[in-house]
């Protein structure tokens, strides 16, 4: 395993864990979870799996620092989003529009965090699934 | 976006999913162990394994899907897009990296039958760490 294989296997996981967890929670074990039956025990057991703090920054940093590297490595940098170059190639498009879905991502962390919003949680989770499907099309497209 | 790229698109978020499942279930059961009294546990448990159904409306009782049954679809679409994806046209060399995949494929669907049996915090660490561990590999595997 090379240092890019390492980065990158940093960066899926990562992402795994961060999404994954964001996307079961929202989409099936917390709505699974309020119907159980008597509500108490539901109660008990959503109180039950908020001892672990949040993911999600640890996760951004990892992602951040892994997806520099991983740009860097392919000749792209910051720069050449902030003059333009980037745009004129396909790939460079492409992490153009991943970049903005993360930093919009990334706003969302910041303004609700672990705190409910029951419909920017769904903006948030369109904005995760065009980064994979950006991911895709950068790796295999 | 053509038929290979969907069916790599569906493959990897199916194992965003179940990382998230294993993930949900390391919460679980480590908060369930964490609780007092310690005979609240088993019954806790057996609430969750039987009476959290998806999707949570809709679709009647009986056909509504118990959380390891959630696992058990996630890991089926991820396997059949696996095999989906090698007949679209990503020939991987049968080298070591897919023999070890196919490995702890093999084991992660071993400790998922048990941890929906009977769920303790050690299974689902290992169950959980096979998940990742068949995620690192797959960046191993030639594109």
């Amino acid at each position: 395993m090379t240092l890019y294989h390492l980065v990158v296997a940093l960066h899926v996981g990562a992402a795994c864990l961060w999404l994954g967890h964001m996307f079961f929670w929202s989409l099936f074990s917390g709505p699974a979870l309020k119907k159980i039956q008597p509500a108490e025990t539901a109660g008990r057991l959503r109180a039950v799996m908020l001892w672990r703090g949040g993911l999600g920054w640890p996760a951004l940093a990892v992602l951040a620092v892994t997806g520099l590297y991983q740009m860097r490595f392919r000749g792209v940098t910051l720069g050449m989003l902030a003059d333009g170059t980037m745009l004129q190639s396909a790939a460079g498009r492409i992490i153009a529009f991943k970049l903005l879905l993360v930093l919009g991502m990334i706003g969302y962390q910041l303004v609700f965090g672990h705190r409910p919003a029951p419909r920017a949680i769904y903006f948030n989770m369109l904005a995760a699934l065009l980064v994979l499907g950006a991911s895709v099309l950068l790796v295999r497209g | 976006m053509t038929l290979a790229l969907l069916v790599a698109y569906i493959h990897l978020v199916s194992s965003v999913l179940l990382v998230g499942y294993f993930l949900f279930w390391l919460v679980m059961t480590v908060g369930l162990e964490r609780l007092e009294p310690a005979a609240e546990v088993a019954p806790l448990t057996a609430a969750m394994l039987a009476g959290a159904r998806w999707p949570p409306a809709v679709v009647p009782w009986k056909l509504r899907l118990t959380l390891p049954g959630l696992g058990w679809t996630f890991l089926a679409v991820l396997v059949l897009s696996g095999i989906a994806e090698s007949l679209a046209g990503a020939r991987y060399p049968v080298a070591g990296a897919l023999g070890i995949k196919l490995a702890l494929l093999a084991a992660l669907a071993a400790a998922h039958a048990q941890l929906g049996r009977r769920p303790t915090p050690g299974l689902a660490k290992l169950s959980l760490g096979l998940a990742l561990g068949v995620v690192v590999l797959s960046v191993l595997l030639p594109r």
